[in-house]
């Protein structure tokens, strides 16, 4: 035990409490002196005064209130809650850029952009780099979302090569530690042109993504590679979660970058030709609408395909009977759909039709049985003759595009 | 018009035993579709039996360039450019595999090829379009959903073919019987790229993540004996929700 107790100097304490009012000198006795306070025996002393002051808010009528569970800024009221701003992460001084290249299908940062986009902020937070975004146009609130701190306009071309060749001015600039594409169909194409362009190495298709490895199949798919990380990199679509964290705030880029020098364009690129859905593959078709054998008037089936725009299918039973072609036959013995959408009209949903709707994703069921399993799969089934509703169905189709179309 | 066509030592991924590979027999089939007077088969390395399997989709003359393989870009581009079957003019087109089969599959090499000969490179192309101007090539670039993009491409080019393209030639075994597969020794002079210091191993089968749950999993709306009409109206606006039919103010085109 210690036998002599340290004493207080009131004194003193007061003294540093002084603060100069107007006119005279004024004593402010909830301000801490300087930091914690310990007594003299070297214990922390308590500040019951600044405690309180900073429990208490202003409560939703106005009335001043004591908040004792930490959430001070959720029981605030409207006056507070005005004041909250969102906090965006800044990346002022990277260490290194990662150059982000999405696709942007209709201007847009779709599934594989978000993906990469994590992957990027991945690489960079490990290091405390920046992610660059290049593309078309894109509004900065998404780009922010998905995880991106800086973005490079590019001017839209038709030529891939002179789109390379912007990108290209855009590394030389940047000399990024890493450029990553989606496996997309043209993220895929501008990857590999910018590889054999720059002659750096190109790592396309990774399915696992660390800050020192990759894996990547290879040999027709029976082994995969595992090696280190390369300057050209394209991911493999949901391998990688989409950033999930905090909004980046999109600043300005110092670098200056010069346009590329314009070529002689060799290539033209025109714009995408939809496939008519009437004739196109039912195993690629985006909206299918198929028969079954609650569809007896095959004229009045084919006429609500026309008007729905959709690609015609059908159940076993119906092309069983001739009603429709075999090659329209959805299920396990027909074709495995890759749809957005299915209409089943009358169509009960027997196991094997079942099977061929496996990667479907929003299904509507015109069923007269409430029972039916195509019914409890389906977001909107509706327990009503098909033979009714087809007509219905064209009517007020042809109600809504009638004069537009005409 | 005077063609090349890459072959690569394909394997098949089920058995793991020589095969041919399916864009490769597809650009066979477009070069055809092209109406291609002359195709030759080129190979960096050496000859295989399994390479005469290509005899019987219509491509009889196959070169195989051994050695090539320490620099296959090397050895085809010196190939193309003046290899004395060429002496009477070179190729117009060189078609390839959008991916290979078996190696490290990255489908790279179509576009340092290109980048070699300094010919413009149309990469996925799946069908011949109408022939507009003569040196410029139509062709129809395959997309996703059956799209199609027309792509025009100055004449000398490589042409890169995906297993989605529907020109697959018939198979005629005594052509294959009948094809003529030659072995010629190059030397390349590899430049000492630092190779990507990797390992190879059995591929493991990894789950993908998991895409957003499908909405329709089943407890969806349920309407019970509705109006014929009330029904097609709830079926409209649940298509148009989704995005499957376009809005009330533009028309559905043609």
């Amino acid at each position: 035990m210690n036998a002599i107790r340290l004493r207080r100097d009131p004194r003193a304490e007061r003294a540093a409490r002084l603060v100069p009012g107007n006119g005279r000198q004024r004593y402010d006795m909830s301000a801490t002196p300087d930091g914690l306070m310990t007594s003299p025996s070297g214990r922390l002393r308590r500040d019951p005064r600044a405690e309180r002051q900073r429990l208490l808010t202003t409560g939703r009528d106005g009335r001043a209130r004591l908040v004792r569970s930490g959430l001070v800024g959720q029981m605030a009221g409207s006056a507070a809650s005005n004041a909250t701003v969102v906090k965006k992460i800044r990346v002022e001084q990277p260490e290194f850029f990662i150059i982000v290249v999405p696709d942007l299908p209709d201007g847009r940062l779709d599934r594989s952009d978000r993906q990469v986009l994590g992957a990027a902020r991945k690489l960079a937070d490990a290091g405390g780099g920046a992610v660059v975004v290049v593309g078309e146009t894109v509004d900065e609130a998404s780009l922010g979302q998905a995880g991106a701190d800086r973005f490079v306009p590019l001017s839209g071309g038709s030529d891939p090569d002179a789109r390379v060749a912007e990108l290209v001015t855009v590394m030389d600039a940047l000399s990024p530690r890493h450029v990553l594409l989606p496996e997309s169909e043209e993220g895929a194409d501008m990857a590999r042109r910018l590889a054999a362009r720059t002659g750096l190495g190109l790592l396309p298709g990774i399915e696992v993504l660390g800050p020192k490895q990759v894996i990547r199949p290879c040999g027709a798919g029976r082994q995969e590679w595992v090696g280190g990380l390369a300057p050209l990199m394209t991911l493999a679509p949901d391998r990688v979660p989409a950033w999930e964290g905090d909004v980046h705030e999109i600043l300005p880029l110092e670098e200056t970058i010069e346009g590329p020098v314009p070529a002689s364009a060799r290539m033209t690129v025109g714009t995408v030709i939809p496939a008519d859905p009437a004739t196109m593959n039912l195993g690629d078709a985006p909206f299918v609408v198929s028969a079954g054998r609650g569809v007896t008037d095959f004229a009045s089936f084919h006429a609500t395909v026309r008007a729905l725009h959709a690609t015609p299918g059908a159940s076993r039973v119906v092309c069983d009977n001739g009603d429709m072609p075999r090659s329209t036959q959805v299920g396990a013995s027909g074709t495995i759909l890759d749809a957005l959408c299915y209409v089943a009209l009358g169509i009960a949903g027997a196991p094997q039709h079942l099977q061929g709707l496996g990667r479907v994703e929003h299904i509507v069921a015109v069923n007269t049985d409430l029972h039916a399993a195509m019914v409890a799969r389906a977001g909107l089934a509706i327990i009503a003759d098909a033979q009714a509703v087809m007509p219905a169905l064209c009517e007020v189709l042809a109600a809504e595009y009638g004069e537009k179309g005409a | 018009m005077k063609a090349v066509i890459l072959l690569s030592a394909g394997i098949d991924p089920v058995s793991g035993r020589p095969a041919p590979v399916p864009g490769e027999i597809r650009a066979i089939g477009l070069a055809r579709e092209l109406g291609v007077a002359q195709m030759i088969g080129l190979h960096a390395g050496p000859a295989s039996p399994a390479l005469a399997e290509y005899g019987g989709y219509g491509l009889t003359h196959i070169l195989c360039l051994k050695g090539g393989e320490t620099d296959p870009v090397q050895a085809l581009a010196e190939a193309v450019k003046t290899h004395a079957l060429f002496a009477d003019g070179g190729p117009d087109l060189v078609l390839a595999a959008s991916r290979g089969r078996g190696g490290s599959d990255t489908g790279l090499l179509p576009y340092q090829l290109a980048q070699a000969l300094d010919w413009p490179i149309a990469t996925d192309i799946g069908a011949p379009m109408e022939q507009t101007a003569a040196g410029q090539l139509a062709l129809a670039q395959f997309r996703a959903r059956g799209a199609v993009k027309p792509v025009s491409v100055t004449l000398p080019c490589v042409v890169t073919v995906p297993e989605a393209a529907r020109c697959v030639p018939a198979f005629v075994f005594a052509r294959q019987r009948e094809t003529r597969v030659d072995e010629e020794v190059v030397t390349v002079h590899p430049v000492s790229a630092d190779e990507e210091a990797g390992t190879l191993r059995p591929y493991r089968r990894r789950p993908k993540l998991i895409s957003g749950a499908s909405k329709d999993s089943g407890g969806g709306q349920l309407m019970v004996d509705p109006d014929p009409h009330e029904a097609a109206r709830a079926i409209v606006a649940h298509l148009r929700a989704l995005g499957v039919l376009p809005n009330a103010g533009q028309a559905p085109e043609a």
